[in-house]
């Protein structure tokens, strides 16, 4: 359970993220004059269901989903700051320096004031 | 081979217990049912549809391909275009598109009974919204993360172009004025409402100084210095409404508030978004998501019973909340939680900049709907767990019970949902409000319904404090999305009137902002005025022409979808936007051709228009009513010219995207596809490594 949540989160789950290649497959299809290659979309593999389900079932639900809570904080922090915007002058520097570092960046209060008049520029929320 | 078997033995088995449950809600008649099974029927459709149909249109009809580099990768430039992680993506999609139209649609439609709005949010949202929001961030994706007006443009020509972008501003300009009524309604003699939601400005004020001088930046601190102190705000609502000589300067009549509301929308539309507009947003994001978890779980631990039977006998069109027969108005009604012309724009807009892999799209948009329905089913559940009685009281206006508390029980008990005078009063007591006889709008009912779940999970003593900080949560994100309608409703304008002379395009020339700001305003600003003095409640006048409105928008957006799935010789699969297109052809054109021919009052805006002057000719008006009739007679004639306008818009797209398809099925030259080159994405290995 654990384990699979976790994956979950780092968005990282194997058998979402596989796809076949012409390779592998062998499969494609085309439209007009392009050729693709379909997802294997699959559902979390059932292996793994099976798997999570005689760990969780049998100890008790709440300890497990607090025990991976405490084990993952750091995880849901960090996604927190992203959802929220919090760490986007970090990752602004972060990107600077990769690709304009010959340049001086913006200071926070700069960054955070351009920030936030793009971002309201646009349509932003909805009914 | 074994993992086959099981994998299809769990999805037989989830659509199983979904079809039970579904049937149980359909085939229920006549007693109390667990809001459980809401839940369940909601989770099961929603997976099996999102595990098969989503997947399916996925790799057989957009043929996705995780190979293909995406906007954010391409276009990177650590700003708006960055390869966003996809959970974090799906959060801010999510958050945008997430707003009150899906609490208070399904509330209003509740007046049909439970099923009818039930069965629209679950069929309409699986087949229609969220095929529309992943095919519109699909082919936005594929476009460099253009906007809809831009693809109607590209796709379809100048005609599609020029009536998206005229649908999209009227559209903005019914949802602010609605969306006002809604909270002018809430706040109507409410010192406690009025306060709290006042309070919502300097808090906001103070938390956009926090990020922006003392602290810049920090989005987490100066948002949970906002939460507390808007916490602290609804209890002291409560100290406020028991202070004789404050609460008076609190307590007002709608019109005052809808003036209040005009006057706020102009400030915060030329104000600086650091000041009010963004720290408001971070606020009304955080609360309205705790919220809305909040609830689910507390239906889900309490298991509350619905009251309310599966059909009332308002499907005839007699309706109290508004006029209209089931077809057409359930769906118009429900708009947003089943299929959202809005979310278009959305998924036209931020989201597309953000994928970092276009296999992410059917999570992020059929699963981000899908989850929009799910708040839809939420907000029915707490509209129904009410005693039908209370609901109907609450929810009719004063023009069609009576304004005499003794007269609208006994005409609502008439209808055969009894309610007694005494019941309406102690609970007007407990919520903390003098009255909750015709306090319409959807969402006083909401609030009354959540503060009775959460009452019953954390405790019946606070009830009008859980009251109250549901109509604040209402009323923050509805603020809001009047705020950002209004300054995205600004630059369309500027931009349109850009052209005519060239300075009133600039967006930072003051004169332009104030005069464009000025008429957007001005615009919403009437029609809100027509609701609120409309004797009828204005929620009969204006949801209908909302929900045409959105419907509409939706309906282009399908549009553009098809015409593009043609163009790109997929004819055999143009039906999964073709069908929704069809059927919200059908329910917008018919329920325009009620509104504008129905010999109804209630429903006919001409009939309710030649009535009233029949009667103002006659002489039988009180002199008070007679004043004000030639202004409602004009209001009534506008709304019949904006819903004929709206028809003729979409039949208008409607024709040209089907020209379109005509010729390129005749081999004649169309448009050709504005797809971007497809380069092969290298962010792949980087992500296979970690």
């Amino acid at each position: 359970m654990a384990k699979r949540l976790n994956n979950l989160l780092r968005g990282q789950y194997a058998a979402l993220r596989a796809y076949s290649t012409p390779e592998r497959s062998g499969r494609s299809f085309s439209y007009g004059n392009r050729t693709a290659y379909p997802l294997r979309v699959r559902l979390p593999s059932s292996v793994c269901l099976r798997r999570s389900l005689r760990r969780a079932l049998p100890l008790d639900l709440p300890a497990t989903v607090l025990r991976w809570l405490y084990a993952n904080w750091r995880k849901f922090w960090y996604a927190l700051r992203q959802l929220s915007g919090d760490d986007a002058y970090e990752r602004y520097l972060a990107h600077h320096s990769a690709c304009h570092a010959n340049t001086a960046p913006l200071s926070r209060k700069n960054f955070f004031q351009h920030e936030q008049q793009q971002k309201w520029s646009d349509i932003k929320r909805c009914c | 081979m074994y993992n086959k078997i099981f994998s299809a033995s769990i999805w037989i088995a989830v659509a199983l217990l979904g079809a039970a449950a579904l049937g149980g809600i359909a085939l229920n008649r006549g007693e109390p049912i667990n809001a459980l099974w809401f839940i369940t029927a909601a989770l099961c459709v929603h997976a099996v549809a999102y595990r098969f149909y989503a997947a399916w249109i996925a790799a057989r009809v957009l043929a996705i391909d995780p190979t293909r580099a995406t906007p954010a990768e391409r276009l990177n430039n650590g700003r708006d275009y960055i390869p966003t992680n996809r959970w974090i993506v799906f959060g801010h999609h999510f958050a945008a598109i997430a707003g009150p139209g899906p609490l208070v649609g399904p509330t209003l439609a509740a007046q049909f009974g439970y099923l009818p709005g039930t069965l629209w949010i679950l069929i309409g949202a699986v087949l229609g919204g969220c095929v529309q929001d992943m095919v519109t961030l699909f082919f936005s994706t594929r476009r460099n993360g253009r906007s809809l007006g831009q693809m109607a443009r590209d796709e379809l020509g100048a005609i599609g172009g020029i009536a998206a972008l005229i649908a999209t501003l009227l559209i903005m300009i019914i949802l602010i004025a609605v969306l006002g009524l809604v909270v002018v309604n809430a706040m109507k003699h409410s010192p406690w409402a009025t306060s709290t939601v006042a309070a919502t400005i300097p808090i906001a004020m103070l938390v956009g100084l926090y990020m922006r001088d003392i602290r810049p930046g920090r989005v987490l601190e100066g948002s949970l210095l906002g939460v507390i102190l808007l916490l602290l705000a609804v209890a002291g609502g409560s100290w406020l409404d028991h202070q004789p000589g404050l609460r008076v300067l609190f307590d007002h009549p709608g019109l005052t508030l809808a003036w209040a509301v005009i006057a706020y929308g102009f400030a915060a539309a030329i104000l600086p978004v650091w000041l009010l507009l963004a720290p408001r947003d971070y606020l009304s994001t955080f609360i309205k998501l705790g919220t809305v978890v909040l609830l689910a779980l507390a239906i889900v631990w309490l298991q509350p019973a619905v009251k309310m039977p599966a059909f009332t006998q308002f499907i005839d069109g007699s309706g109290p909340i508004f006029g209209g027969k089931l077809f057409p108005f359930v769906f118009i009604t429900i708009a947003c939680g089943a299929v959202s012309g809005f979310h278009a724009l959305i998924a036209s807009g931020t989201t597309p900049k953000l994928l970092s892999n276009e296999r992410d799209i059917r999570m992020i948009g059929y699963g981000g709907m899908a989850l929009e329905s799910f708040v839809a089913i939420i907000a029915m559940i707490a509209a129904t767990v009410l005693d039908p009685g209370v609901f109907f009281a609450i929810n009719s206006p004063a023009g069609v019970v009576g304004k005499e508390a003794a007269a609208a029980v006994a005409k609502i008990s008439s209808w055969g949902f009894p309610v007694t005078v005494e019941q309406m009063s102690l609970l007007a007591q407990q919520m903390g409000e003098a009255t909750l006889f015709a306090r319409t709008g959807g969402a006083p009912s909401l609030a009354v319904g959540m503060a009775s779940i959460f009452g019953s999970a954390f405790g019946q003593g606070m009830l009008a404090l859980w009251y109250h900080f549901a109509i604040m949560f209402e009323a923050i994100f509805i603020l809001t999305t009047l705020d950002a309608g209004t300054r995205v409703g600004r630059f369309m304008l500027q931009d349109m009137l850009g052209n005519i002379w060239q300075p009133l395009g600039r967006t930072s020339w003051y004169p332009s902002v104030l005069l464009t700001s000025g008429l957007v305003v001005a615009a919403w600003g009437y029609f809100l005025y027509i609701g609120v003095i409309d004797p009828n409640g204005g929620v009969n006048i204006l949801w209908p022409l909302f929900g045409i409105s959105n419907q509409i928008l939706a309906a282009i957006a399908l549009c553009v979808a098809t015409g593009i799935l043609v163009k790109s010789d997929k004819l055999k699969h143009a039906w999964i936007t073709g069908l929704p297109l069809t059927w919200l052809v059908i329910v917008t054109s018919s329920a325009a051709w009620e509104k504008i021919t129905s010999p109804d009052v209630r429903i006919g805006f001409l009939a309710a228009a030649n009535d009233l002057a029949g009667k103002l000719a006659s002489g039988v008006l009180p002199p008070e009513k007679a004043a004000s009739a030639p202004t409602l007679i004009f209001n009534q004639r506008l709304d019949a010219a904006l819903t004929l306008f709206f028809v003729c818009l979409l039949w208008l797209i409607v024709l040209d995207m089907l020209r379109i398809c005509a010729r390129h099925l005749n081999g004649k030259p169309v448009p050709p596809l504005s797809e971007a080159p497809h380069l092969v994405t290298q962010l792949e290995e980087a992500w296979q490594r970690d």
